[in-house]
């Protein structure tokens, strides 16, 4: 970890975290919702660029992967790796809050099992962020250093298990199961459990800003910087008031 | 929307310049200057609050000394002089501190979300030392001048709702005050524009002594603040197509109840008759050097000038409104049109004004994956044939990209045949990319959801959100090509600048315009006494008058 960065606007997150992940390989549209993501990452209370990072990466260096294949198997709905690559949260994430919307319009059990995916968290904050109306919802993986980890939604609260600094950074590859609208996934007896009212996260965020890691939110800006256009003499000309001084007036 | 009549726009009393003024003055807010340290050569700080019924809003500013080299109205300049922030509430002293150190350097500085709004802005040298000389020497400044530019200082960039670490729109959505559109960027203005009053009255009388003399009230009323625009404005409108639908909508339905009047009294008639008058003198007076704009300006003039033969006998019949609509309709240029629907607007308050309380919009809606593509493909259709006319393998036709430049993130557009980074575009082409999604379409069954579509296909993930969208607000798309070789972005920058409420309009490329805010708008003693509601069309102050237009 290093020193917290200048809080950030969530309309910030939104520009910047929406660019880093077109810079990162991502089509716009998924950028969004990446962006929304990162927003729910920080109305869960916790650090948006640290949970970035890892998803940005393994996008950008092609360790993740984006083609992905669903399969329906009785009341189980399988989201699983098209070429065998650990999945890209940033792909996923949508795929999967799309699904439940669906499976959520019927009232009825459902669950999902992606395969391992590279940030886990993104996963559960995607699903978050979607408004899905349901009674409960219960996202978990297992961490090989954190345990089972576990967000649960309900009735506008979130509760978290297991969570901590490093499952978030420096996630492990996992695979991630949810449960809508029925038992299972309860998070495991654990003193690292806290419930979280993501509405007031969201009011405090527009009141006082959003803190994250100075490292990661660096990490992100150069994944932003990415899809910047390098200026030219001949692109220079052609920005907004080019080619005037007010001097002459 | 076509974009040539989005060209071809003007301020309302909807605008939101005006709706924030009639608010100052309906609520009586109390405008106050709490500090003014300025040298001889006007550089220091000052500080200006808008004390609204329920909060304080303080403009922070801070002047400089810049090299001529340096005063440049675009976003990759590096110094201004002067700098601004809007505060929430009061600062304190440490508050000013640690704004001194942020605030002048602008996009490089880093804020809380104490403050809202970040701006800057240089001083027009064509009048600004005029005016000071002329004040110097205990009179006032020459009418001519005055007039050809009608601003002391011109903002180059007014920035909120969260950049930089300011506040998030959503902080302070739900205040009365400020939950119109872009309020707290319009009261920064509103503020500068007093402090450049100030500015130059202080330089002045340091420099004049007791021979000075200030700008008289009717010379200051005229003067507004400069802004330079450019792209920047463009995306956003692209972006928000439910909120610009709402501005659309609201200016409609206003247009279509005054239409829905059934006479109009004598004494209804007289004022538009003034009305027009004015309307036909501040025609007159709006001059430019862009020979495309001045030819719509000579035509404007012709219109007006037949409006004004039409109205004695036209306004005598039932539904005059409406039959005046019809006439310019008929027989004016696009700018004579939309003009009219101006005047038509301002002088019907009563029906129009509250319309300006829906101009606002929720938050956006999200995207539907349960949507049968049938369903996708029937909206398509129905609301977006115009964008699937076009082929765009045609070069002609997809010529443009607008993208960020690492340079300072400045907003530019390129060649894509011959320039690099297409890649990276800003997501403006939706003509383009509903052509694309048409087409991908093609491949799925309409049986199939937009989930089951998504989950192949995430590229279309915001064009289907967009098709989805489109139901929701009839207003809200500009129905043309907009990475066409030939279009114009200046005529998307010049619609959102006439809902803000700017004037004279003078374009310097195609890419960029000059405006005026405020010109003609009570001055902060006059509207916190309630005076000065309507100025709308501001003509030459009587001392000032030269033989010019009709």
């Amino acid at each position: 970890m290093s020193a917290a960065a200048t809080p950030m606007s969530l309309n910030e997150i939104g520009f910047y975290f929406t660019r880093a992940a077109v810079g990162a390989g991502a089509p716009f549209g998924l950028g969004e919702e990446f962006a929304e993501t990162s927003k729910w990452v920080a109305f869960l209370g916790l650090d948006p660029a640290a949970a970035a990072v890892p998803a940005l990466r393994g996008l950008a260096d092609g360790g993740s992967g984006i083609a992905l294949t669903l399969r329906r198997a009785e009341t189980v709905i399988s989201v699983e790796s098209g070429d065998g690559r650990i999945l890209s949260a940033i792909y996923a994430g949508p795929v999967v809050a799309d699904r439940l919307l669906v499976e959520a319009a019927h009232g009825e059990e459902c669950r999902l099992a992606l395969d391992a995916t590279d940030q886990p968290l993104l996963i559960a904050a995607a699903v978050a962020s979607a408004g899905i109306c349901a009674s409960r919802i219960a996202v978990s993986w297992r961490s090989p250093n954190a345990g089972r980890i576990v967000v649960e939604l309900s009735h506008g609260t979130a509760t978290l298990t297991g969570l901590n600094a490093a499952a978030i950074a420096a996630p492990d590859p996992a695979r991630v199961e949810i449960v809508l609208n029925g038992a299972g996934g309860e998070s495991p007896p654990s003193s690292h459990t806290r419930t979280i009212r993501p509405a007031d996260s969201r009011s405090g965020a527009a009141e006082r800003g959003v803190v994250m890691d100075g490292a990661a939110q660096l990490t992100v800006y150069d994944y932003f910087s990415r899809c910047l256009v390098p200026s030219t003499g001949r692109s220079r000309i052609a920005g907004a008031g080019a080619g005037k001084l007010t001097d002459n007036c | 929307m076509r974009l040539e009549r989005m060209g071809a726009s003007f301020q309302t009393r909807l605008s939101f310049m005006r709706q924030l003024i009639r608010r100052i003055r309906r609520e009586g807010w109390r405008l106050e200057r709490l500090c003014f340290e300025l040298d001889a050569d006007g550089l220091g700080t000052a500080v200006y609050a808008a004390h609204a019924p329920a909060r304080t809003y303080s403009l922070v500013a801070f002047t400089h000394g810049i090299g001529a080299a340096e005063r440049t109205d675009r976003v990759i300049a590096e110094a201004w002089d002067a700098t601004f922030s809007l505060f929430d509430g009061v600062p304190d002293a440490s508050d000013i501190e640690r704004l001194r150190e942020n605030t002048p350097k602008q996009e490089a500085g880093r804020f809380r979300t104490s403050e809202l709004v970040l701006a800057r802005a240089n001083k027009s040298m064509r009048l600004f030392g005029h005016a000071v000389e002329s004040l110097a020497a205990g009179r006032q400044p020459d009418a001519g001048r005055l007039a050809e530019t009608g601003y002391l200082m011109r903002t180059t960039a007014v920035y909120g709702s969260g950049k930089f670490g300011c506040a998030d729109r959503e902080k302070i959505a739900d205040r009365p005050e400020m939950r119109g559109p872009f309020q707290a960027e319009l009261l920064t203005v509103y503020l500068i524009r007093w402090m450049s009053i100030d500015l130059v009255n202080h330089v002045a009388r340091c420099r004049g002594g007791a021979g000075s003399a200030a700008l008289a009230p009717d010379h200051a009323r005229y003067l507004g603040i400069g802004n330079a625009t450019g792209l920047g404005m463009a995306p956003f409108l692209i972006r928000y197509p439910v909120l610009v639908n709402n501005w659309v909508l609201a200016r409609e339905t206003a247009l279509a109840r005054v239409r829905a009047l059934p006479s109009a009294g004598a004494g209804e008639t007289a004022g538009f008759m003034a009305l027009l008058g004015r309307a036909r003198r501040y025609v007159g007076e709006w001059s430019v050097e862009d020979e495309p704009q001045a030819a719509r300006i000579r035509r404007l003039r012709a219109d007006l000038d037949a409006l004004a033969g039409w109205c004695p006998a036209g306004l005598a019949g039932r539904y005059p409104w409406d039959s005046l609509y019809r006439f310019a309709e008929s027989n004016f240029s696009l700018e004579g049109q939309e003009f009219t629907v101006s005047l038509l607007l301002e002088g019907h308050g009563p029906v129009v004004d509250e319309l300006g309380e829906k101009m606002s919009a929720p938050v956006p809606s999200r995207l539907r994956p349960e949507m049968r593509l049938g369903e996708l493909r029937r909206l398509i259709g129905a609301h977006y044939a115009w964008a699937l006319a076009e082929d765009y393998t045609r070069p002609e036709a997809a010529e443009r990209f607008w993208y960020y430049s690492e340079e300072k993130l400045e907003p530019r557009v390129g060649n894509r045949r011959t320039e690099p980074g297409a890649e990276f575009e800003m997501p403006i082409a939706v003509a383009r990319d509903i052509s694309r999604l048409n087409a991908r379409l093609l491949d799925y069954d309409d049986s199939q959801t937009a989930a089951d579509f998504l989950a192949e296909a995430p590229e279309y993930r915001n064009t289907v959100w967009r098709v989805q969208t489109a139901p929701l607000c009839p207003y809200g798309e500009i129905r043309d090509n907009l990475i066409a070789a030939d279009r114009r972005p200046l005529d998307i920058l010049r619609f959102k600048l006439a809902f803000f409420g700017v004037s004279k309009f003078d374009p310097k490329s195609d890419l960029w315009t000059r405006v005026n805010m405020y010109q003609g708008a009570p001055l902060p003693d006059e509207v916190a006494g309630g005076n000065g509601e309507e100025w709308a069309f501001a003509t030459r102050p009587a001392a000032l008058s030269v033989e010019a237009g009709p």
